[in-house]
C-alpha cells in the first residue's frame, strides 16, 4: 500500500508493508496509548521510501500546526479526531477514533485533507521513526539540491523548499533585490530582463559619479554574477528561487590581492544608492566587510528604516567562512545573518559530511538567524570573453557567499505576495519560519533559528497579520 | 598618534589598527611630484599590486628610506594598516555626516578650529567631505578622530579602502 503525506508542502509518498521482524514483535509498552497502532494486536504497519530512507512507523495521529477552534472541530465532528497532546509553538497532536477499523490509513488521509483545507500552518501523519545512520558523502551530486534535495547524496527534503514556495509565487517583478557585490553581468542570457538598475563605483565616470551602465565585469568578477543567479536566474535548468523578481546590480568591489577590494565610501554609497536611486526592497551582501565602520553602518540603517518609503529594505548578509565569529556586516543588528547547511541539512564545518574541498565552515555567534545551501551550489557563471566556463553556467559555488542569496530570494517571495509588510516583519517571518533543528525553536549560534523554508515562509507571510 | 597606536571610532568605541609593513602608492599624485619612475616604478613593476583608485600596494622595503619620507611628505603615499583579517589603506579624505538641520556654517567653522586649512564640501544636507590641506591619509586618519572626539557627529571617517579575504569559500 502507498500513502502520501506532506511535508515542507510537497507530496511525498511512502510504501506501507509489515516486516516480518515488526509484525511478530509486539510493540514497546512505552508507545502504547496515544500510538494506538502500536498495541500487541495490532503490530506496527512499517513504510519506507523506495530510495532506501530510513522507515518510518505509521500511527493513527496526526500532528497539526497551529490550527483554528475551527478547524479542530472539523477535524472531530468530521473524522471523530481528538486531542491527544498539545505541544509548544501551537502543534496539536490528534488522533483517531479507537472504533476505526483502519486508523493508521485514516491518519494519512486526514493529514492530508487538513493540509490541503490550507487553514493550518502544517498538517501530517505523526510517523514513528526507524532511524539509521546517515551516509557519507559518495560524491557532491546535483548542484541544485539546495532547490530540491532527492537525497543524492544527504537527506531528502534538506532544502529550501522551492518547487513548493513556486506553487505560491515566483516573485513579482515589481520586486527589486540589490547584488551588491563585484558586477553581475546583465547580459547573461539567463539574467535578461532581469536587472532593471545598475550602478559601477569601482569604474567610476570621469567626474566620480558611479557607472550608470553595464560595465562588463573582468574575468574575476564572477562573485555577484552567481549570486544573482541563486536569486533570480531564468535559465529552466537553473532558475534562481525567486526568478521573477528584479534585479538591481551594485558593483562596490572587487577581486585582487586574492581577497576583496573595496573603498568604504563607495560601499556606503553604493547601499545609498540601493535603496534610494535603485527603489531595492532587499539588499543581498555575500562579503566579509573587515572590521566594522559608522559610515557602511549608516547606510544599512538608512536602507532598513527609510527604504521602501519607510517600510524598510530587508538586509541580509553572509556570515562568513572562517567558522567564526559572524563578520560585519552581517552582525549588525537587524541584519538577517545567514550562515551554511549542506546536504545533510547540517551546518557546514570542516568536518561535516559533505567533504566540500577546500575544508571550510560557516561562523557561528548569537547574531546568527538562519542557515541556507551554501555546498556545491550550481548557478550561472560569465559568459563570452571573460566567461569561465561553457555555457555560462558553474556547477560548485561554495560558501556562505551561496547562501545569503537564498534567503534575499526567500524574503523577496515574501514580499511579492506581501509588500505591505515591514522590513523586521519579513525577518521575523523568515526566523519564524525556518526549519528547526530544534523543537523549542529557539535560535543558537551554530544554525540561528533553523534552515531557510522559502514554501514555509510564504504560508506564514500569507497568513500575517496586516 | 604614531603609526603603533593608530584607530578610528565606530560605534562609539575605539577600532585599532596595526601598521602594516606595505605602504599604497598614489601613482598619480606621485607623476605630480616628479617622484613615478626609476626606483619606485621599478618597485611596482617587481612588487607591487593595484588595489584600485591609481594605488599600488609595495613592501615598504622595496623603496629607499628618502623616497618613502617623499612619498610620505607630499602625499604620495598611504598608510596601510591591518585590522581582524583586513588590509586597511588610509586616503586623504574624511566623510561626516550630521542631522540634516544642523548648519553648514557651524561645521565649517568647528572643522576650521581643527584644522584651518581643511576643505569642507557638503554634497548633500547633513553630509560633508573633509579633506586635511596635507592631502596625507596620515593626517586624514588624525583628522576623522578628532571630528568624532570633539565634534561628536553621527559619522566621522577616514576614506579606508579595505581588502578582505575571499568571498566564497569555493570559487
Amino acid at each position: 500500500m502507498r500513502v502520501e503525506y506532506y511535508c515542507g508542502g510537497r507530496k511525498r509518498r511512502v510504501t506501507v508493508h509489515r516486516s516480518r521482524q515488526a509484525a511478530a514483535e509486539p510493540a514497546g509498552a512505552g508507545t502504547t496509548g496515544r500510538f494506538l497502532a502500536l498495541t500487541a494486536d495490532r503490530p506496527p504497519a512499517l513504510a519506507s521510501h523506495a530510495g532506501g530512507e530510513p522507515e518510518v512507523i505509521l500511527t493513527s495521529s496526526i500532528a497539526v500546526g497551529e490550527p483554528t477552534p475551527s478547524e479542530l472541530q472539523w477535524l472531530q465532528s468530521r473524522y471523530g479526531f481528538t486531542i491527544t497532546r498539545e505541544g509548544s509553538h501551537g502543534k496539536v497532536l490528534l488522533t483517531a477514533p479507537p472504533d476505526s477499523t483502519e486508523p493508521e490509513r485514516l491518519a494519512v488521509k486526514v493529514a492530508a485533507e487538513v493540509f490541503e483545507r490550507g487553514n493550518v500552518a502544517l498538517a501530517q501523519p505523526n510517523f514513528v521513526r526507524v532511524l539509521d545512520g546517515l551516509r557519507e558523502a559518495e560524491a557532491i551530486g546535483d548542484g541544485r539540491w539546495g532547490f530540491n534535495n532527492p537525497g543524492t547524496p544527504g537527506v531528502v527534503g534538506a532544502d529550501v523548499a522551492a518547487t513548493a514556495a513556486w506553487t505560491v509565487t515566483t516573485g513579482n517583478s515589481g520586486i527589486r533585490v540589490a547584488v551588491i557585490d563585484d558586477g553581475v553581468q546583465a547580459s547573461h542570457p539567463a539574467l535578461t530582463g532581469t536587472v532593471v538598475a545598475q550602478a559601477d563605483y569601482v569604474e567610476k565616470n570621469p567626474d566620480g559619479t558611479p557607472g550608470s551602465d553595464a560595465t562588463p565585469p573582468n574575468h574575476n568578477d564572477f562573485h555577484g554574477t552567481a549570486c544573482a543567479g541563486i536569486i533570480a536566474g531564468r535559465d529552466p535548468l537553473m532558475q534562481g528561487l525567486a526568478f521573477a523578481v528584479s534585479l538591481v546590480a551594485c558593483r562596490v568591489g572587487s577581486k585582487n590581492l586574492g581577497g576583496w577590494v573595496a573603498d568604504d565610501f563607495d560601499v556606503a554609497d553604493g547601499i545609498d544608492w540601493c535603496w534610494q536611486q535603485g527603489q531595492a526592497d532587499v539588499l543581498s551582501l555575500s562579503w566579509n566587510g573587515g572590521p566594522p565602520d559608522d559610515l557602511r553602518t549608516s547606510s544599512f540603517k538608512r536602507a532598513m528604516t527609510q527604504g521602501r518609503h519607510g517600510k524598510g529594505c530587508a538586509v541580509i548578509a553572509a556570515a562568513g567562512n572562517t567558522g567564526g565569529p559572524v563578520v560585519y556586516p552581517a552582525k549588525l543588528d537587524g541584519v538577517v545573518a545567514v550562515g551554511a547547511s549542506n546536504q545533510w541539512d547540517q551546518r557546514k564545518t570542516e568536518t561535516s559530511k559533505d567533504h566540500d574541498k577546500p575544508p571550510w565552515a560557516s561562523n557561528v555567534g548569537p547574531e546568527l538567524a538562519l542557515i541556507a545551501p551554501g555546498v556545491a551550489i550550481a548557478t550561472i557563471g560569465l559568459i563570452g570573453a571573460v566567461g569561465a566556463g561553457p555555457g555560462g553556467l558553474r556547477s560548485h559555488f561554495s560558501g556562505t557567499s551561496a547562501s545569503a542569496p537564498f534567503v534575499s530570494a526567500a524574503a523577496a517571495l515574501i514580499l511579492s505576495v506581501r509588500d505591505d509588510l515591514k522590513a523586521a516583519e519579513v525577518v521575523e517571518i523568515l526566523e519564524r519560519s525556518a526549519d528547526s533543528p530544534e523543537a523549542s525553536h529557539k535560535r543558537n549560534s551554530d544554525v540561528g533559528f533553523g534552515r531557510l523554508n522559502a514554501y514555509s515562509a510564504l504560508r506564514l507571510a500569507r497568513r500575517w497579520p496586516s | 598618534m604614531t603609526r603603533g597606536d593608530a584607530y578610528y571610532w565606530a560605534g562609539g568605541q575605539k577600532v585599532a589598527l596595526a601598521a602594516d609593513s606595505r605602504i599604497a602608492v598614489d601613482e598619480t599624485r606621485a607623476r605630480e611630484h616628479g617622484l613615478w619612475g626609476g626606483e619606485l616604478s621599478a618597485a611596482a613593476e617587481s612588487a607591487g599590486h593595484t588595489v584600485g583608485d591609481g594605488m599600488v600596494l609595495l613592501p615598504a622595503g622595496s623603496v629607499s628610506g628618502p623616497l618613502r619620507d617623499q612619498l610620505d611628505r607630499t602625499g604620495a603615499s598611504a598608510p596601510v594598516y591591518r585590522a581582524d583579517d583586513s588590509l586597511i589603506v588610509v586616503r586623504p579624505e574624511v566623510r561626516m555626516e550630521t542631522a540634516p538641520a544642523t548648519s553648514a556654517s557651524d561645521v565649517r567653522t568647528a572643522i576650521g578650529r581643527i584644522d584651518s586649512d581643511a576643505s569642507v564640501h557638503e554634497p548633500k544636507p547633513g553630509r560633508f567631505v573633509v579633506k586635511p590641506s596635507s592631502g596625507r591619509g596620515a593626517d586624514a586618519l588624525k583628522l576623522a578622530n578628532r571630528i568624532a572626539e570633539e565634534l561628536r557627529p553621527d559619522v566621522a571617517q577616514a576614506r579606508f579602502v579595505r581588502i578582505t579575504p575571499p568571498q566564497s569559500a569555493v570559487d
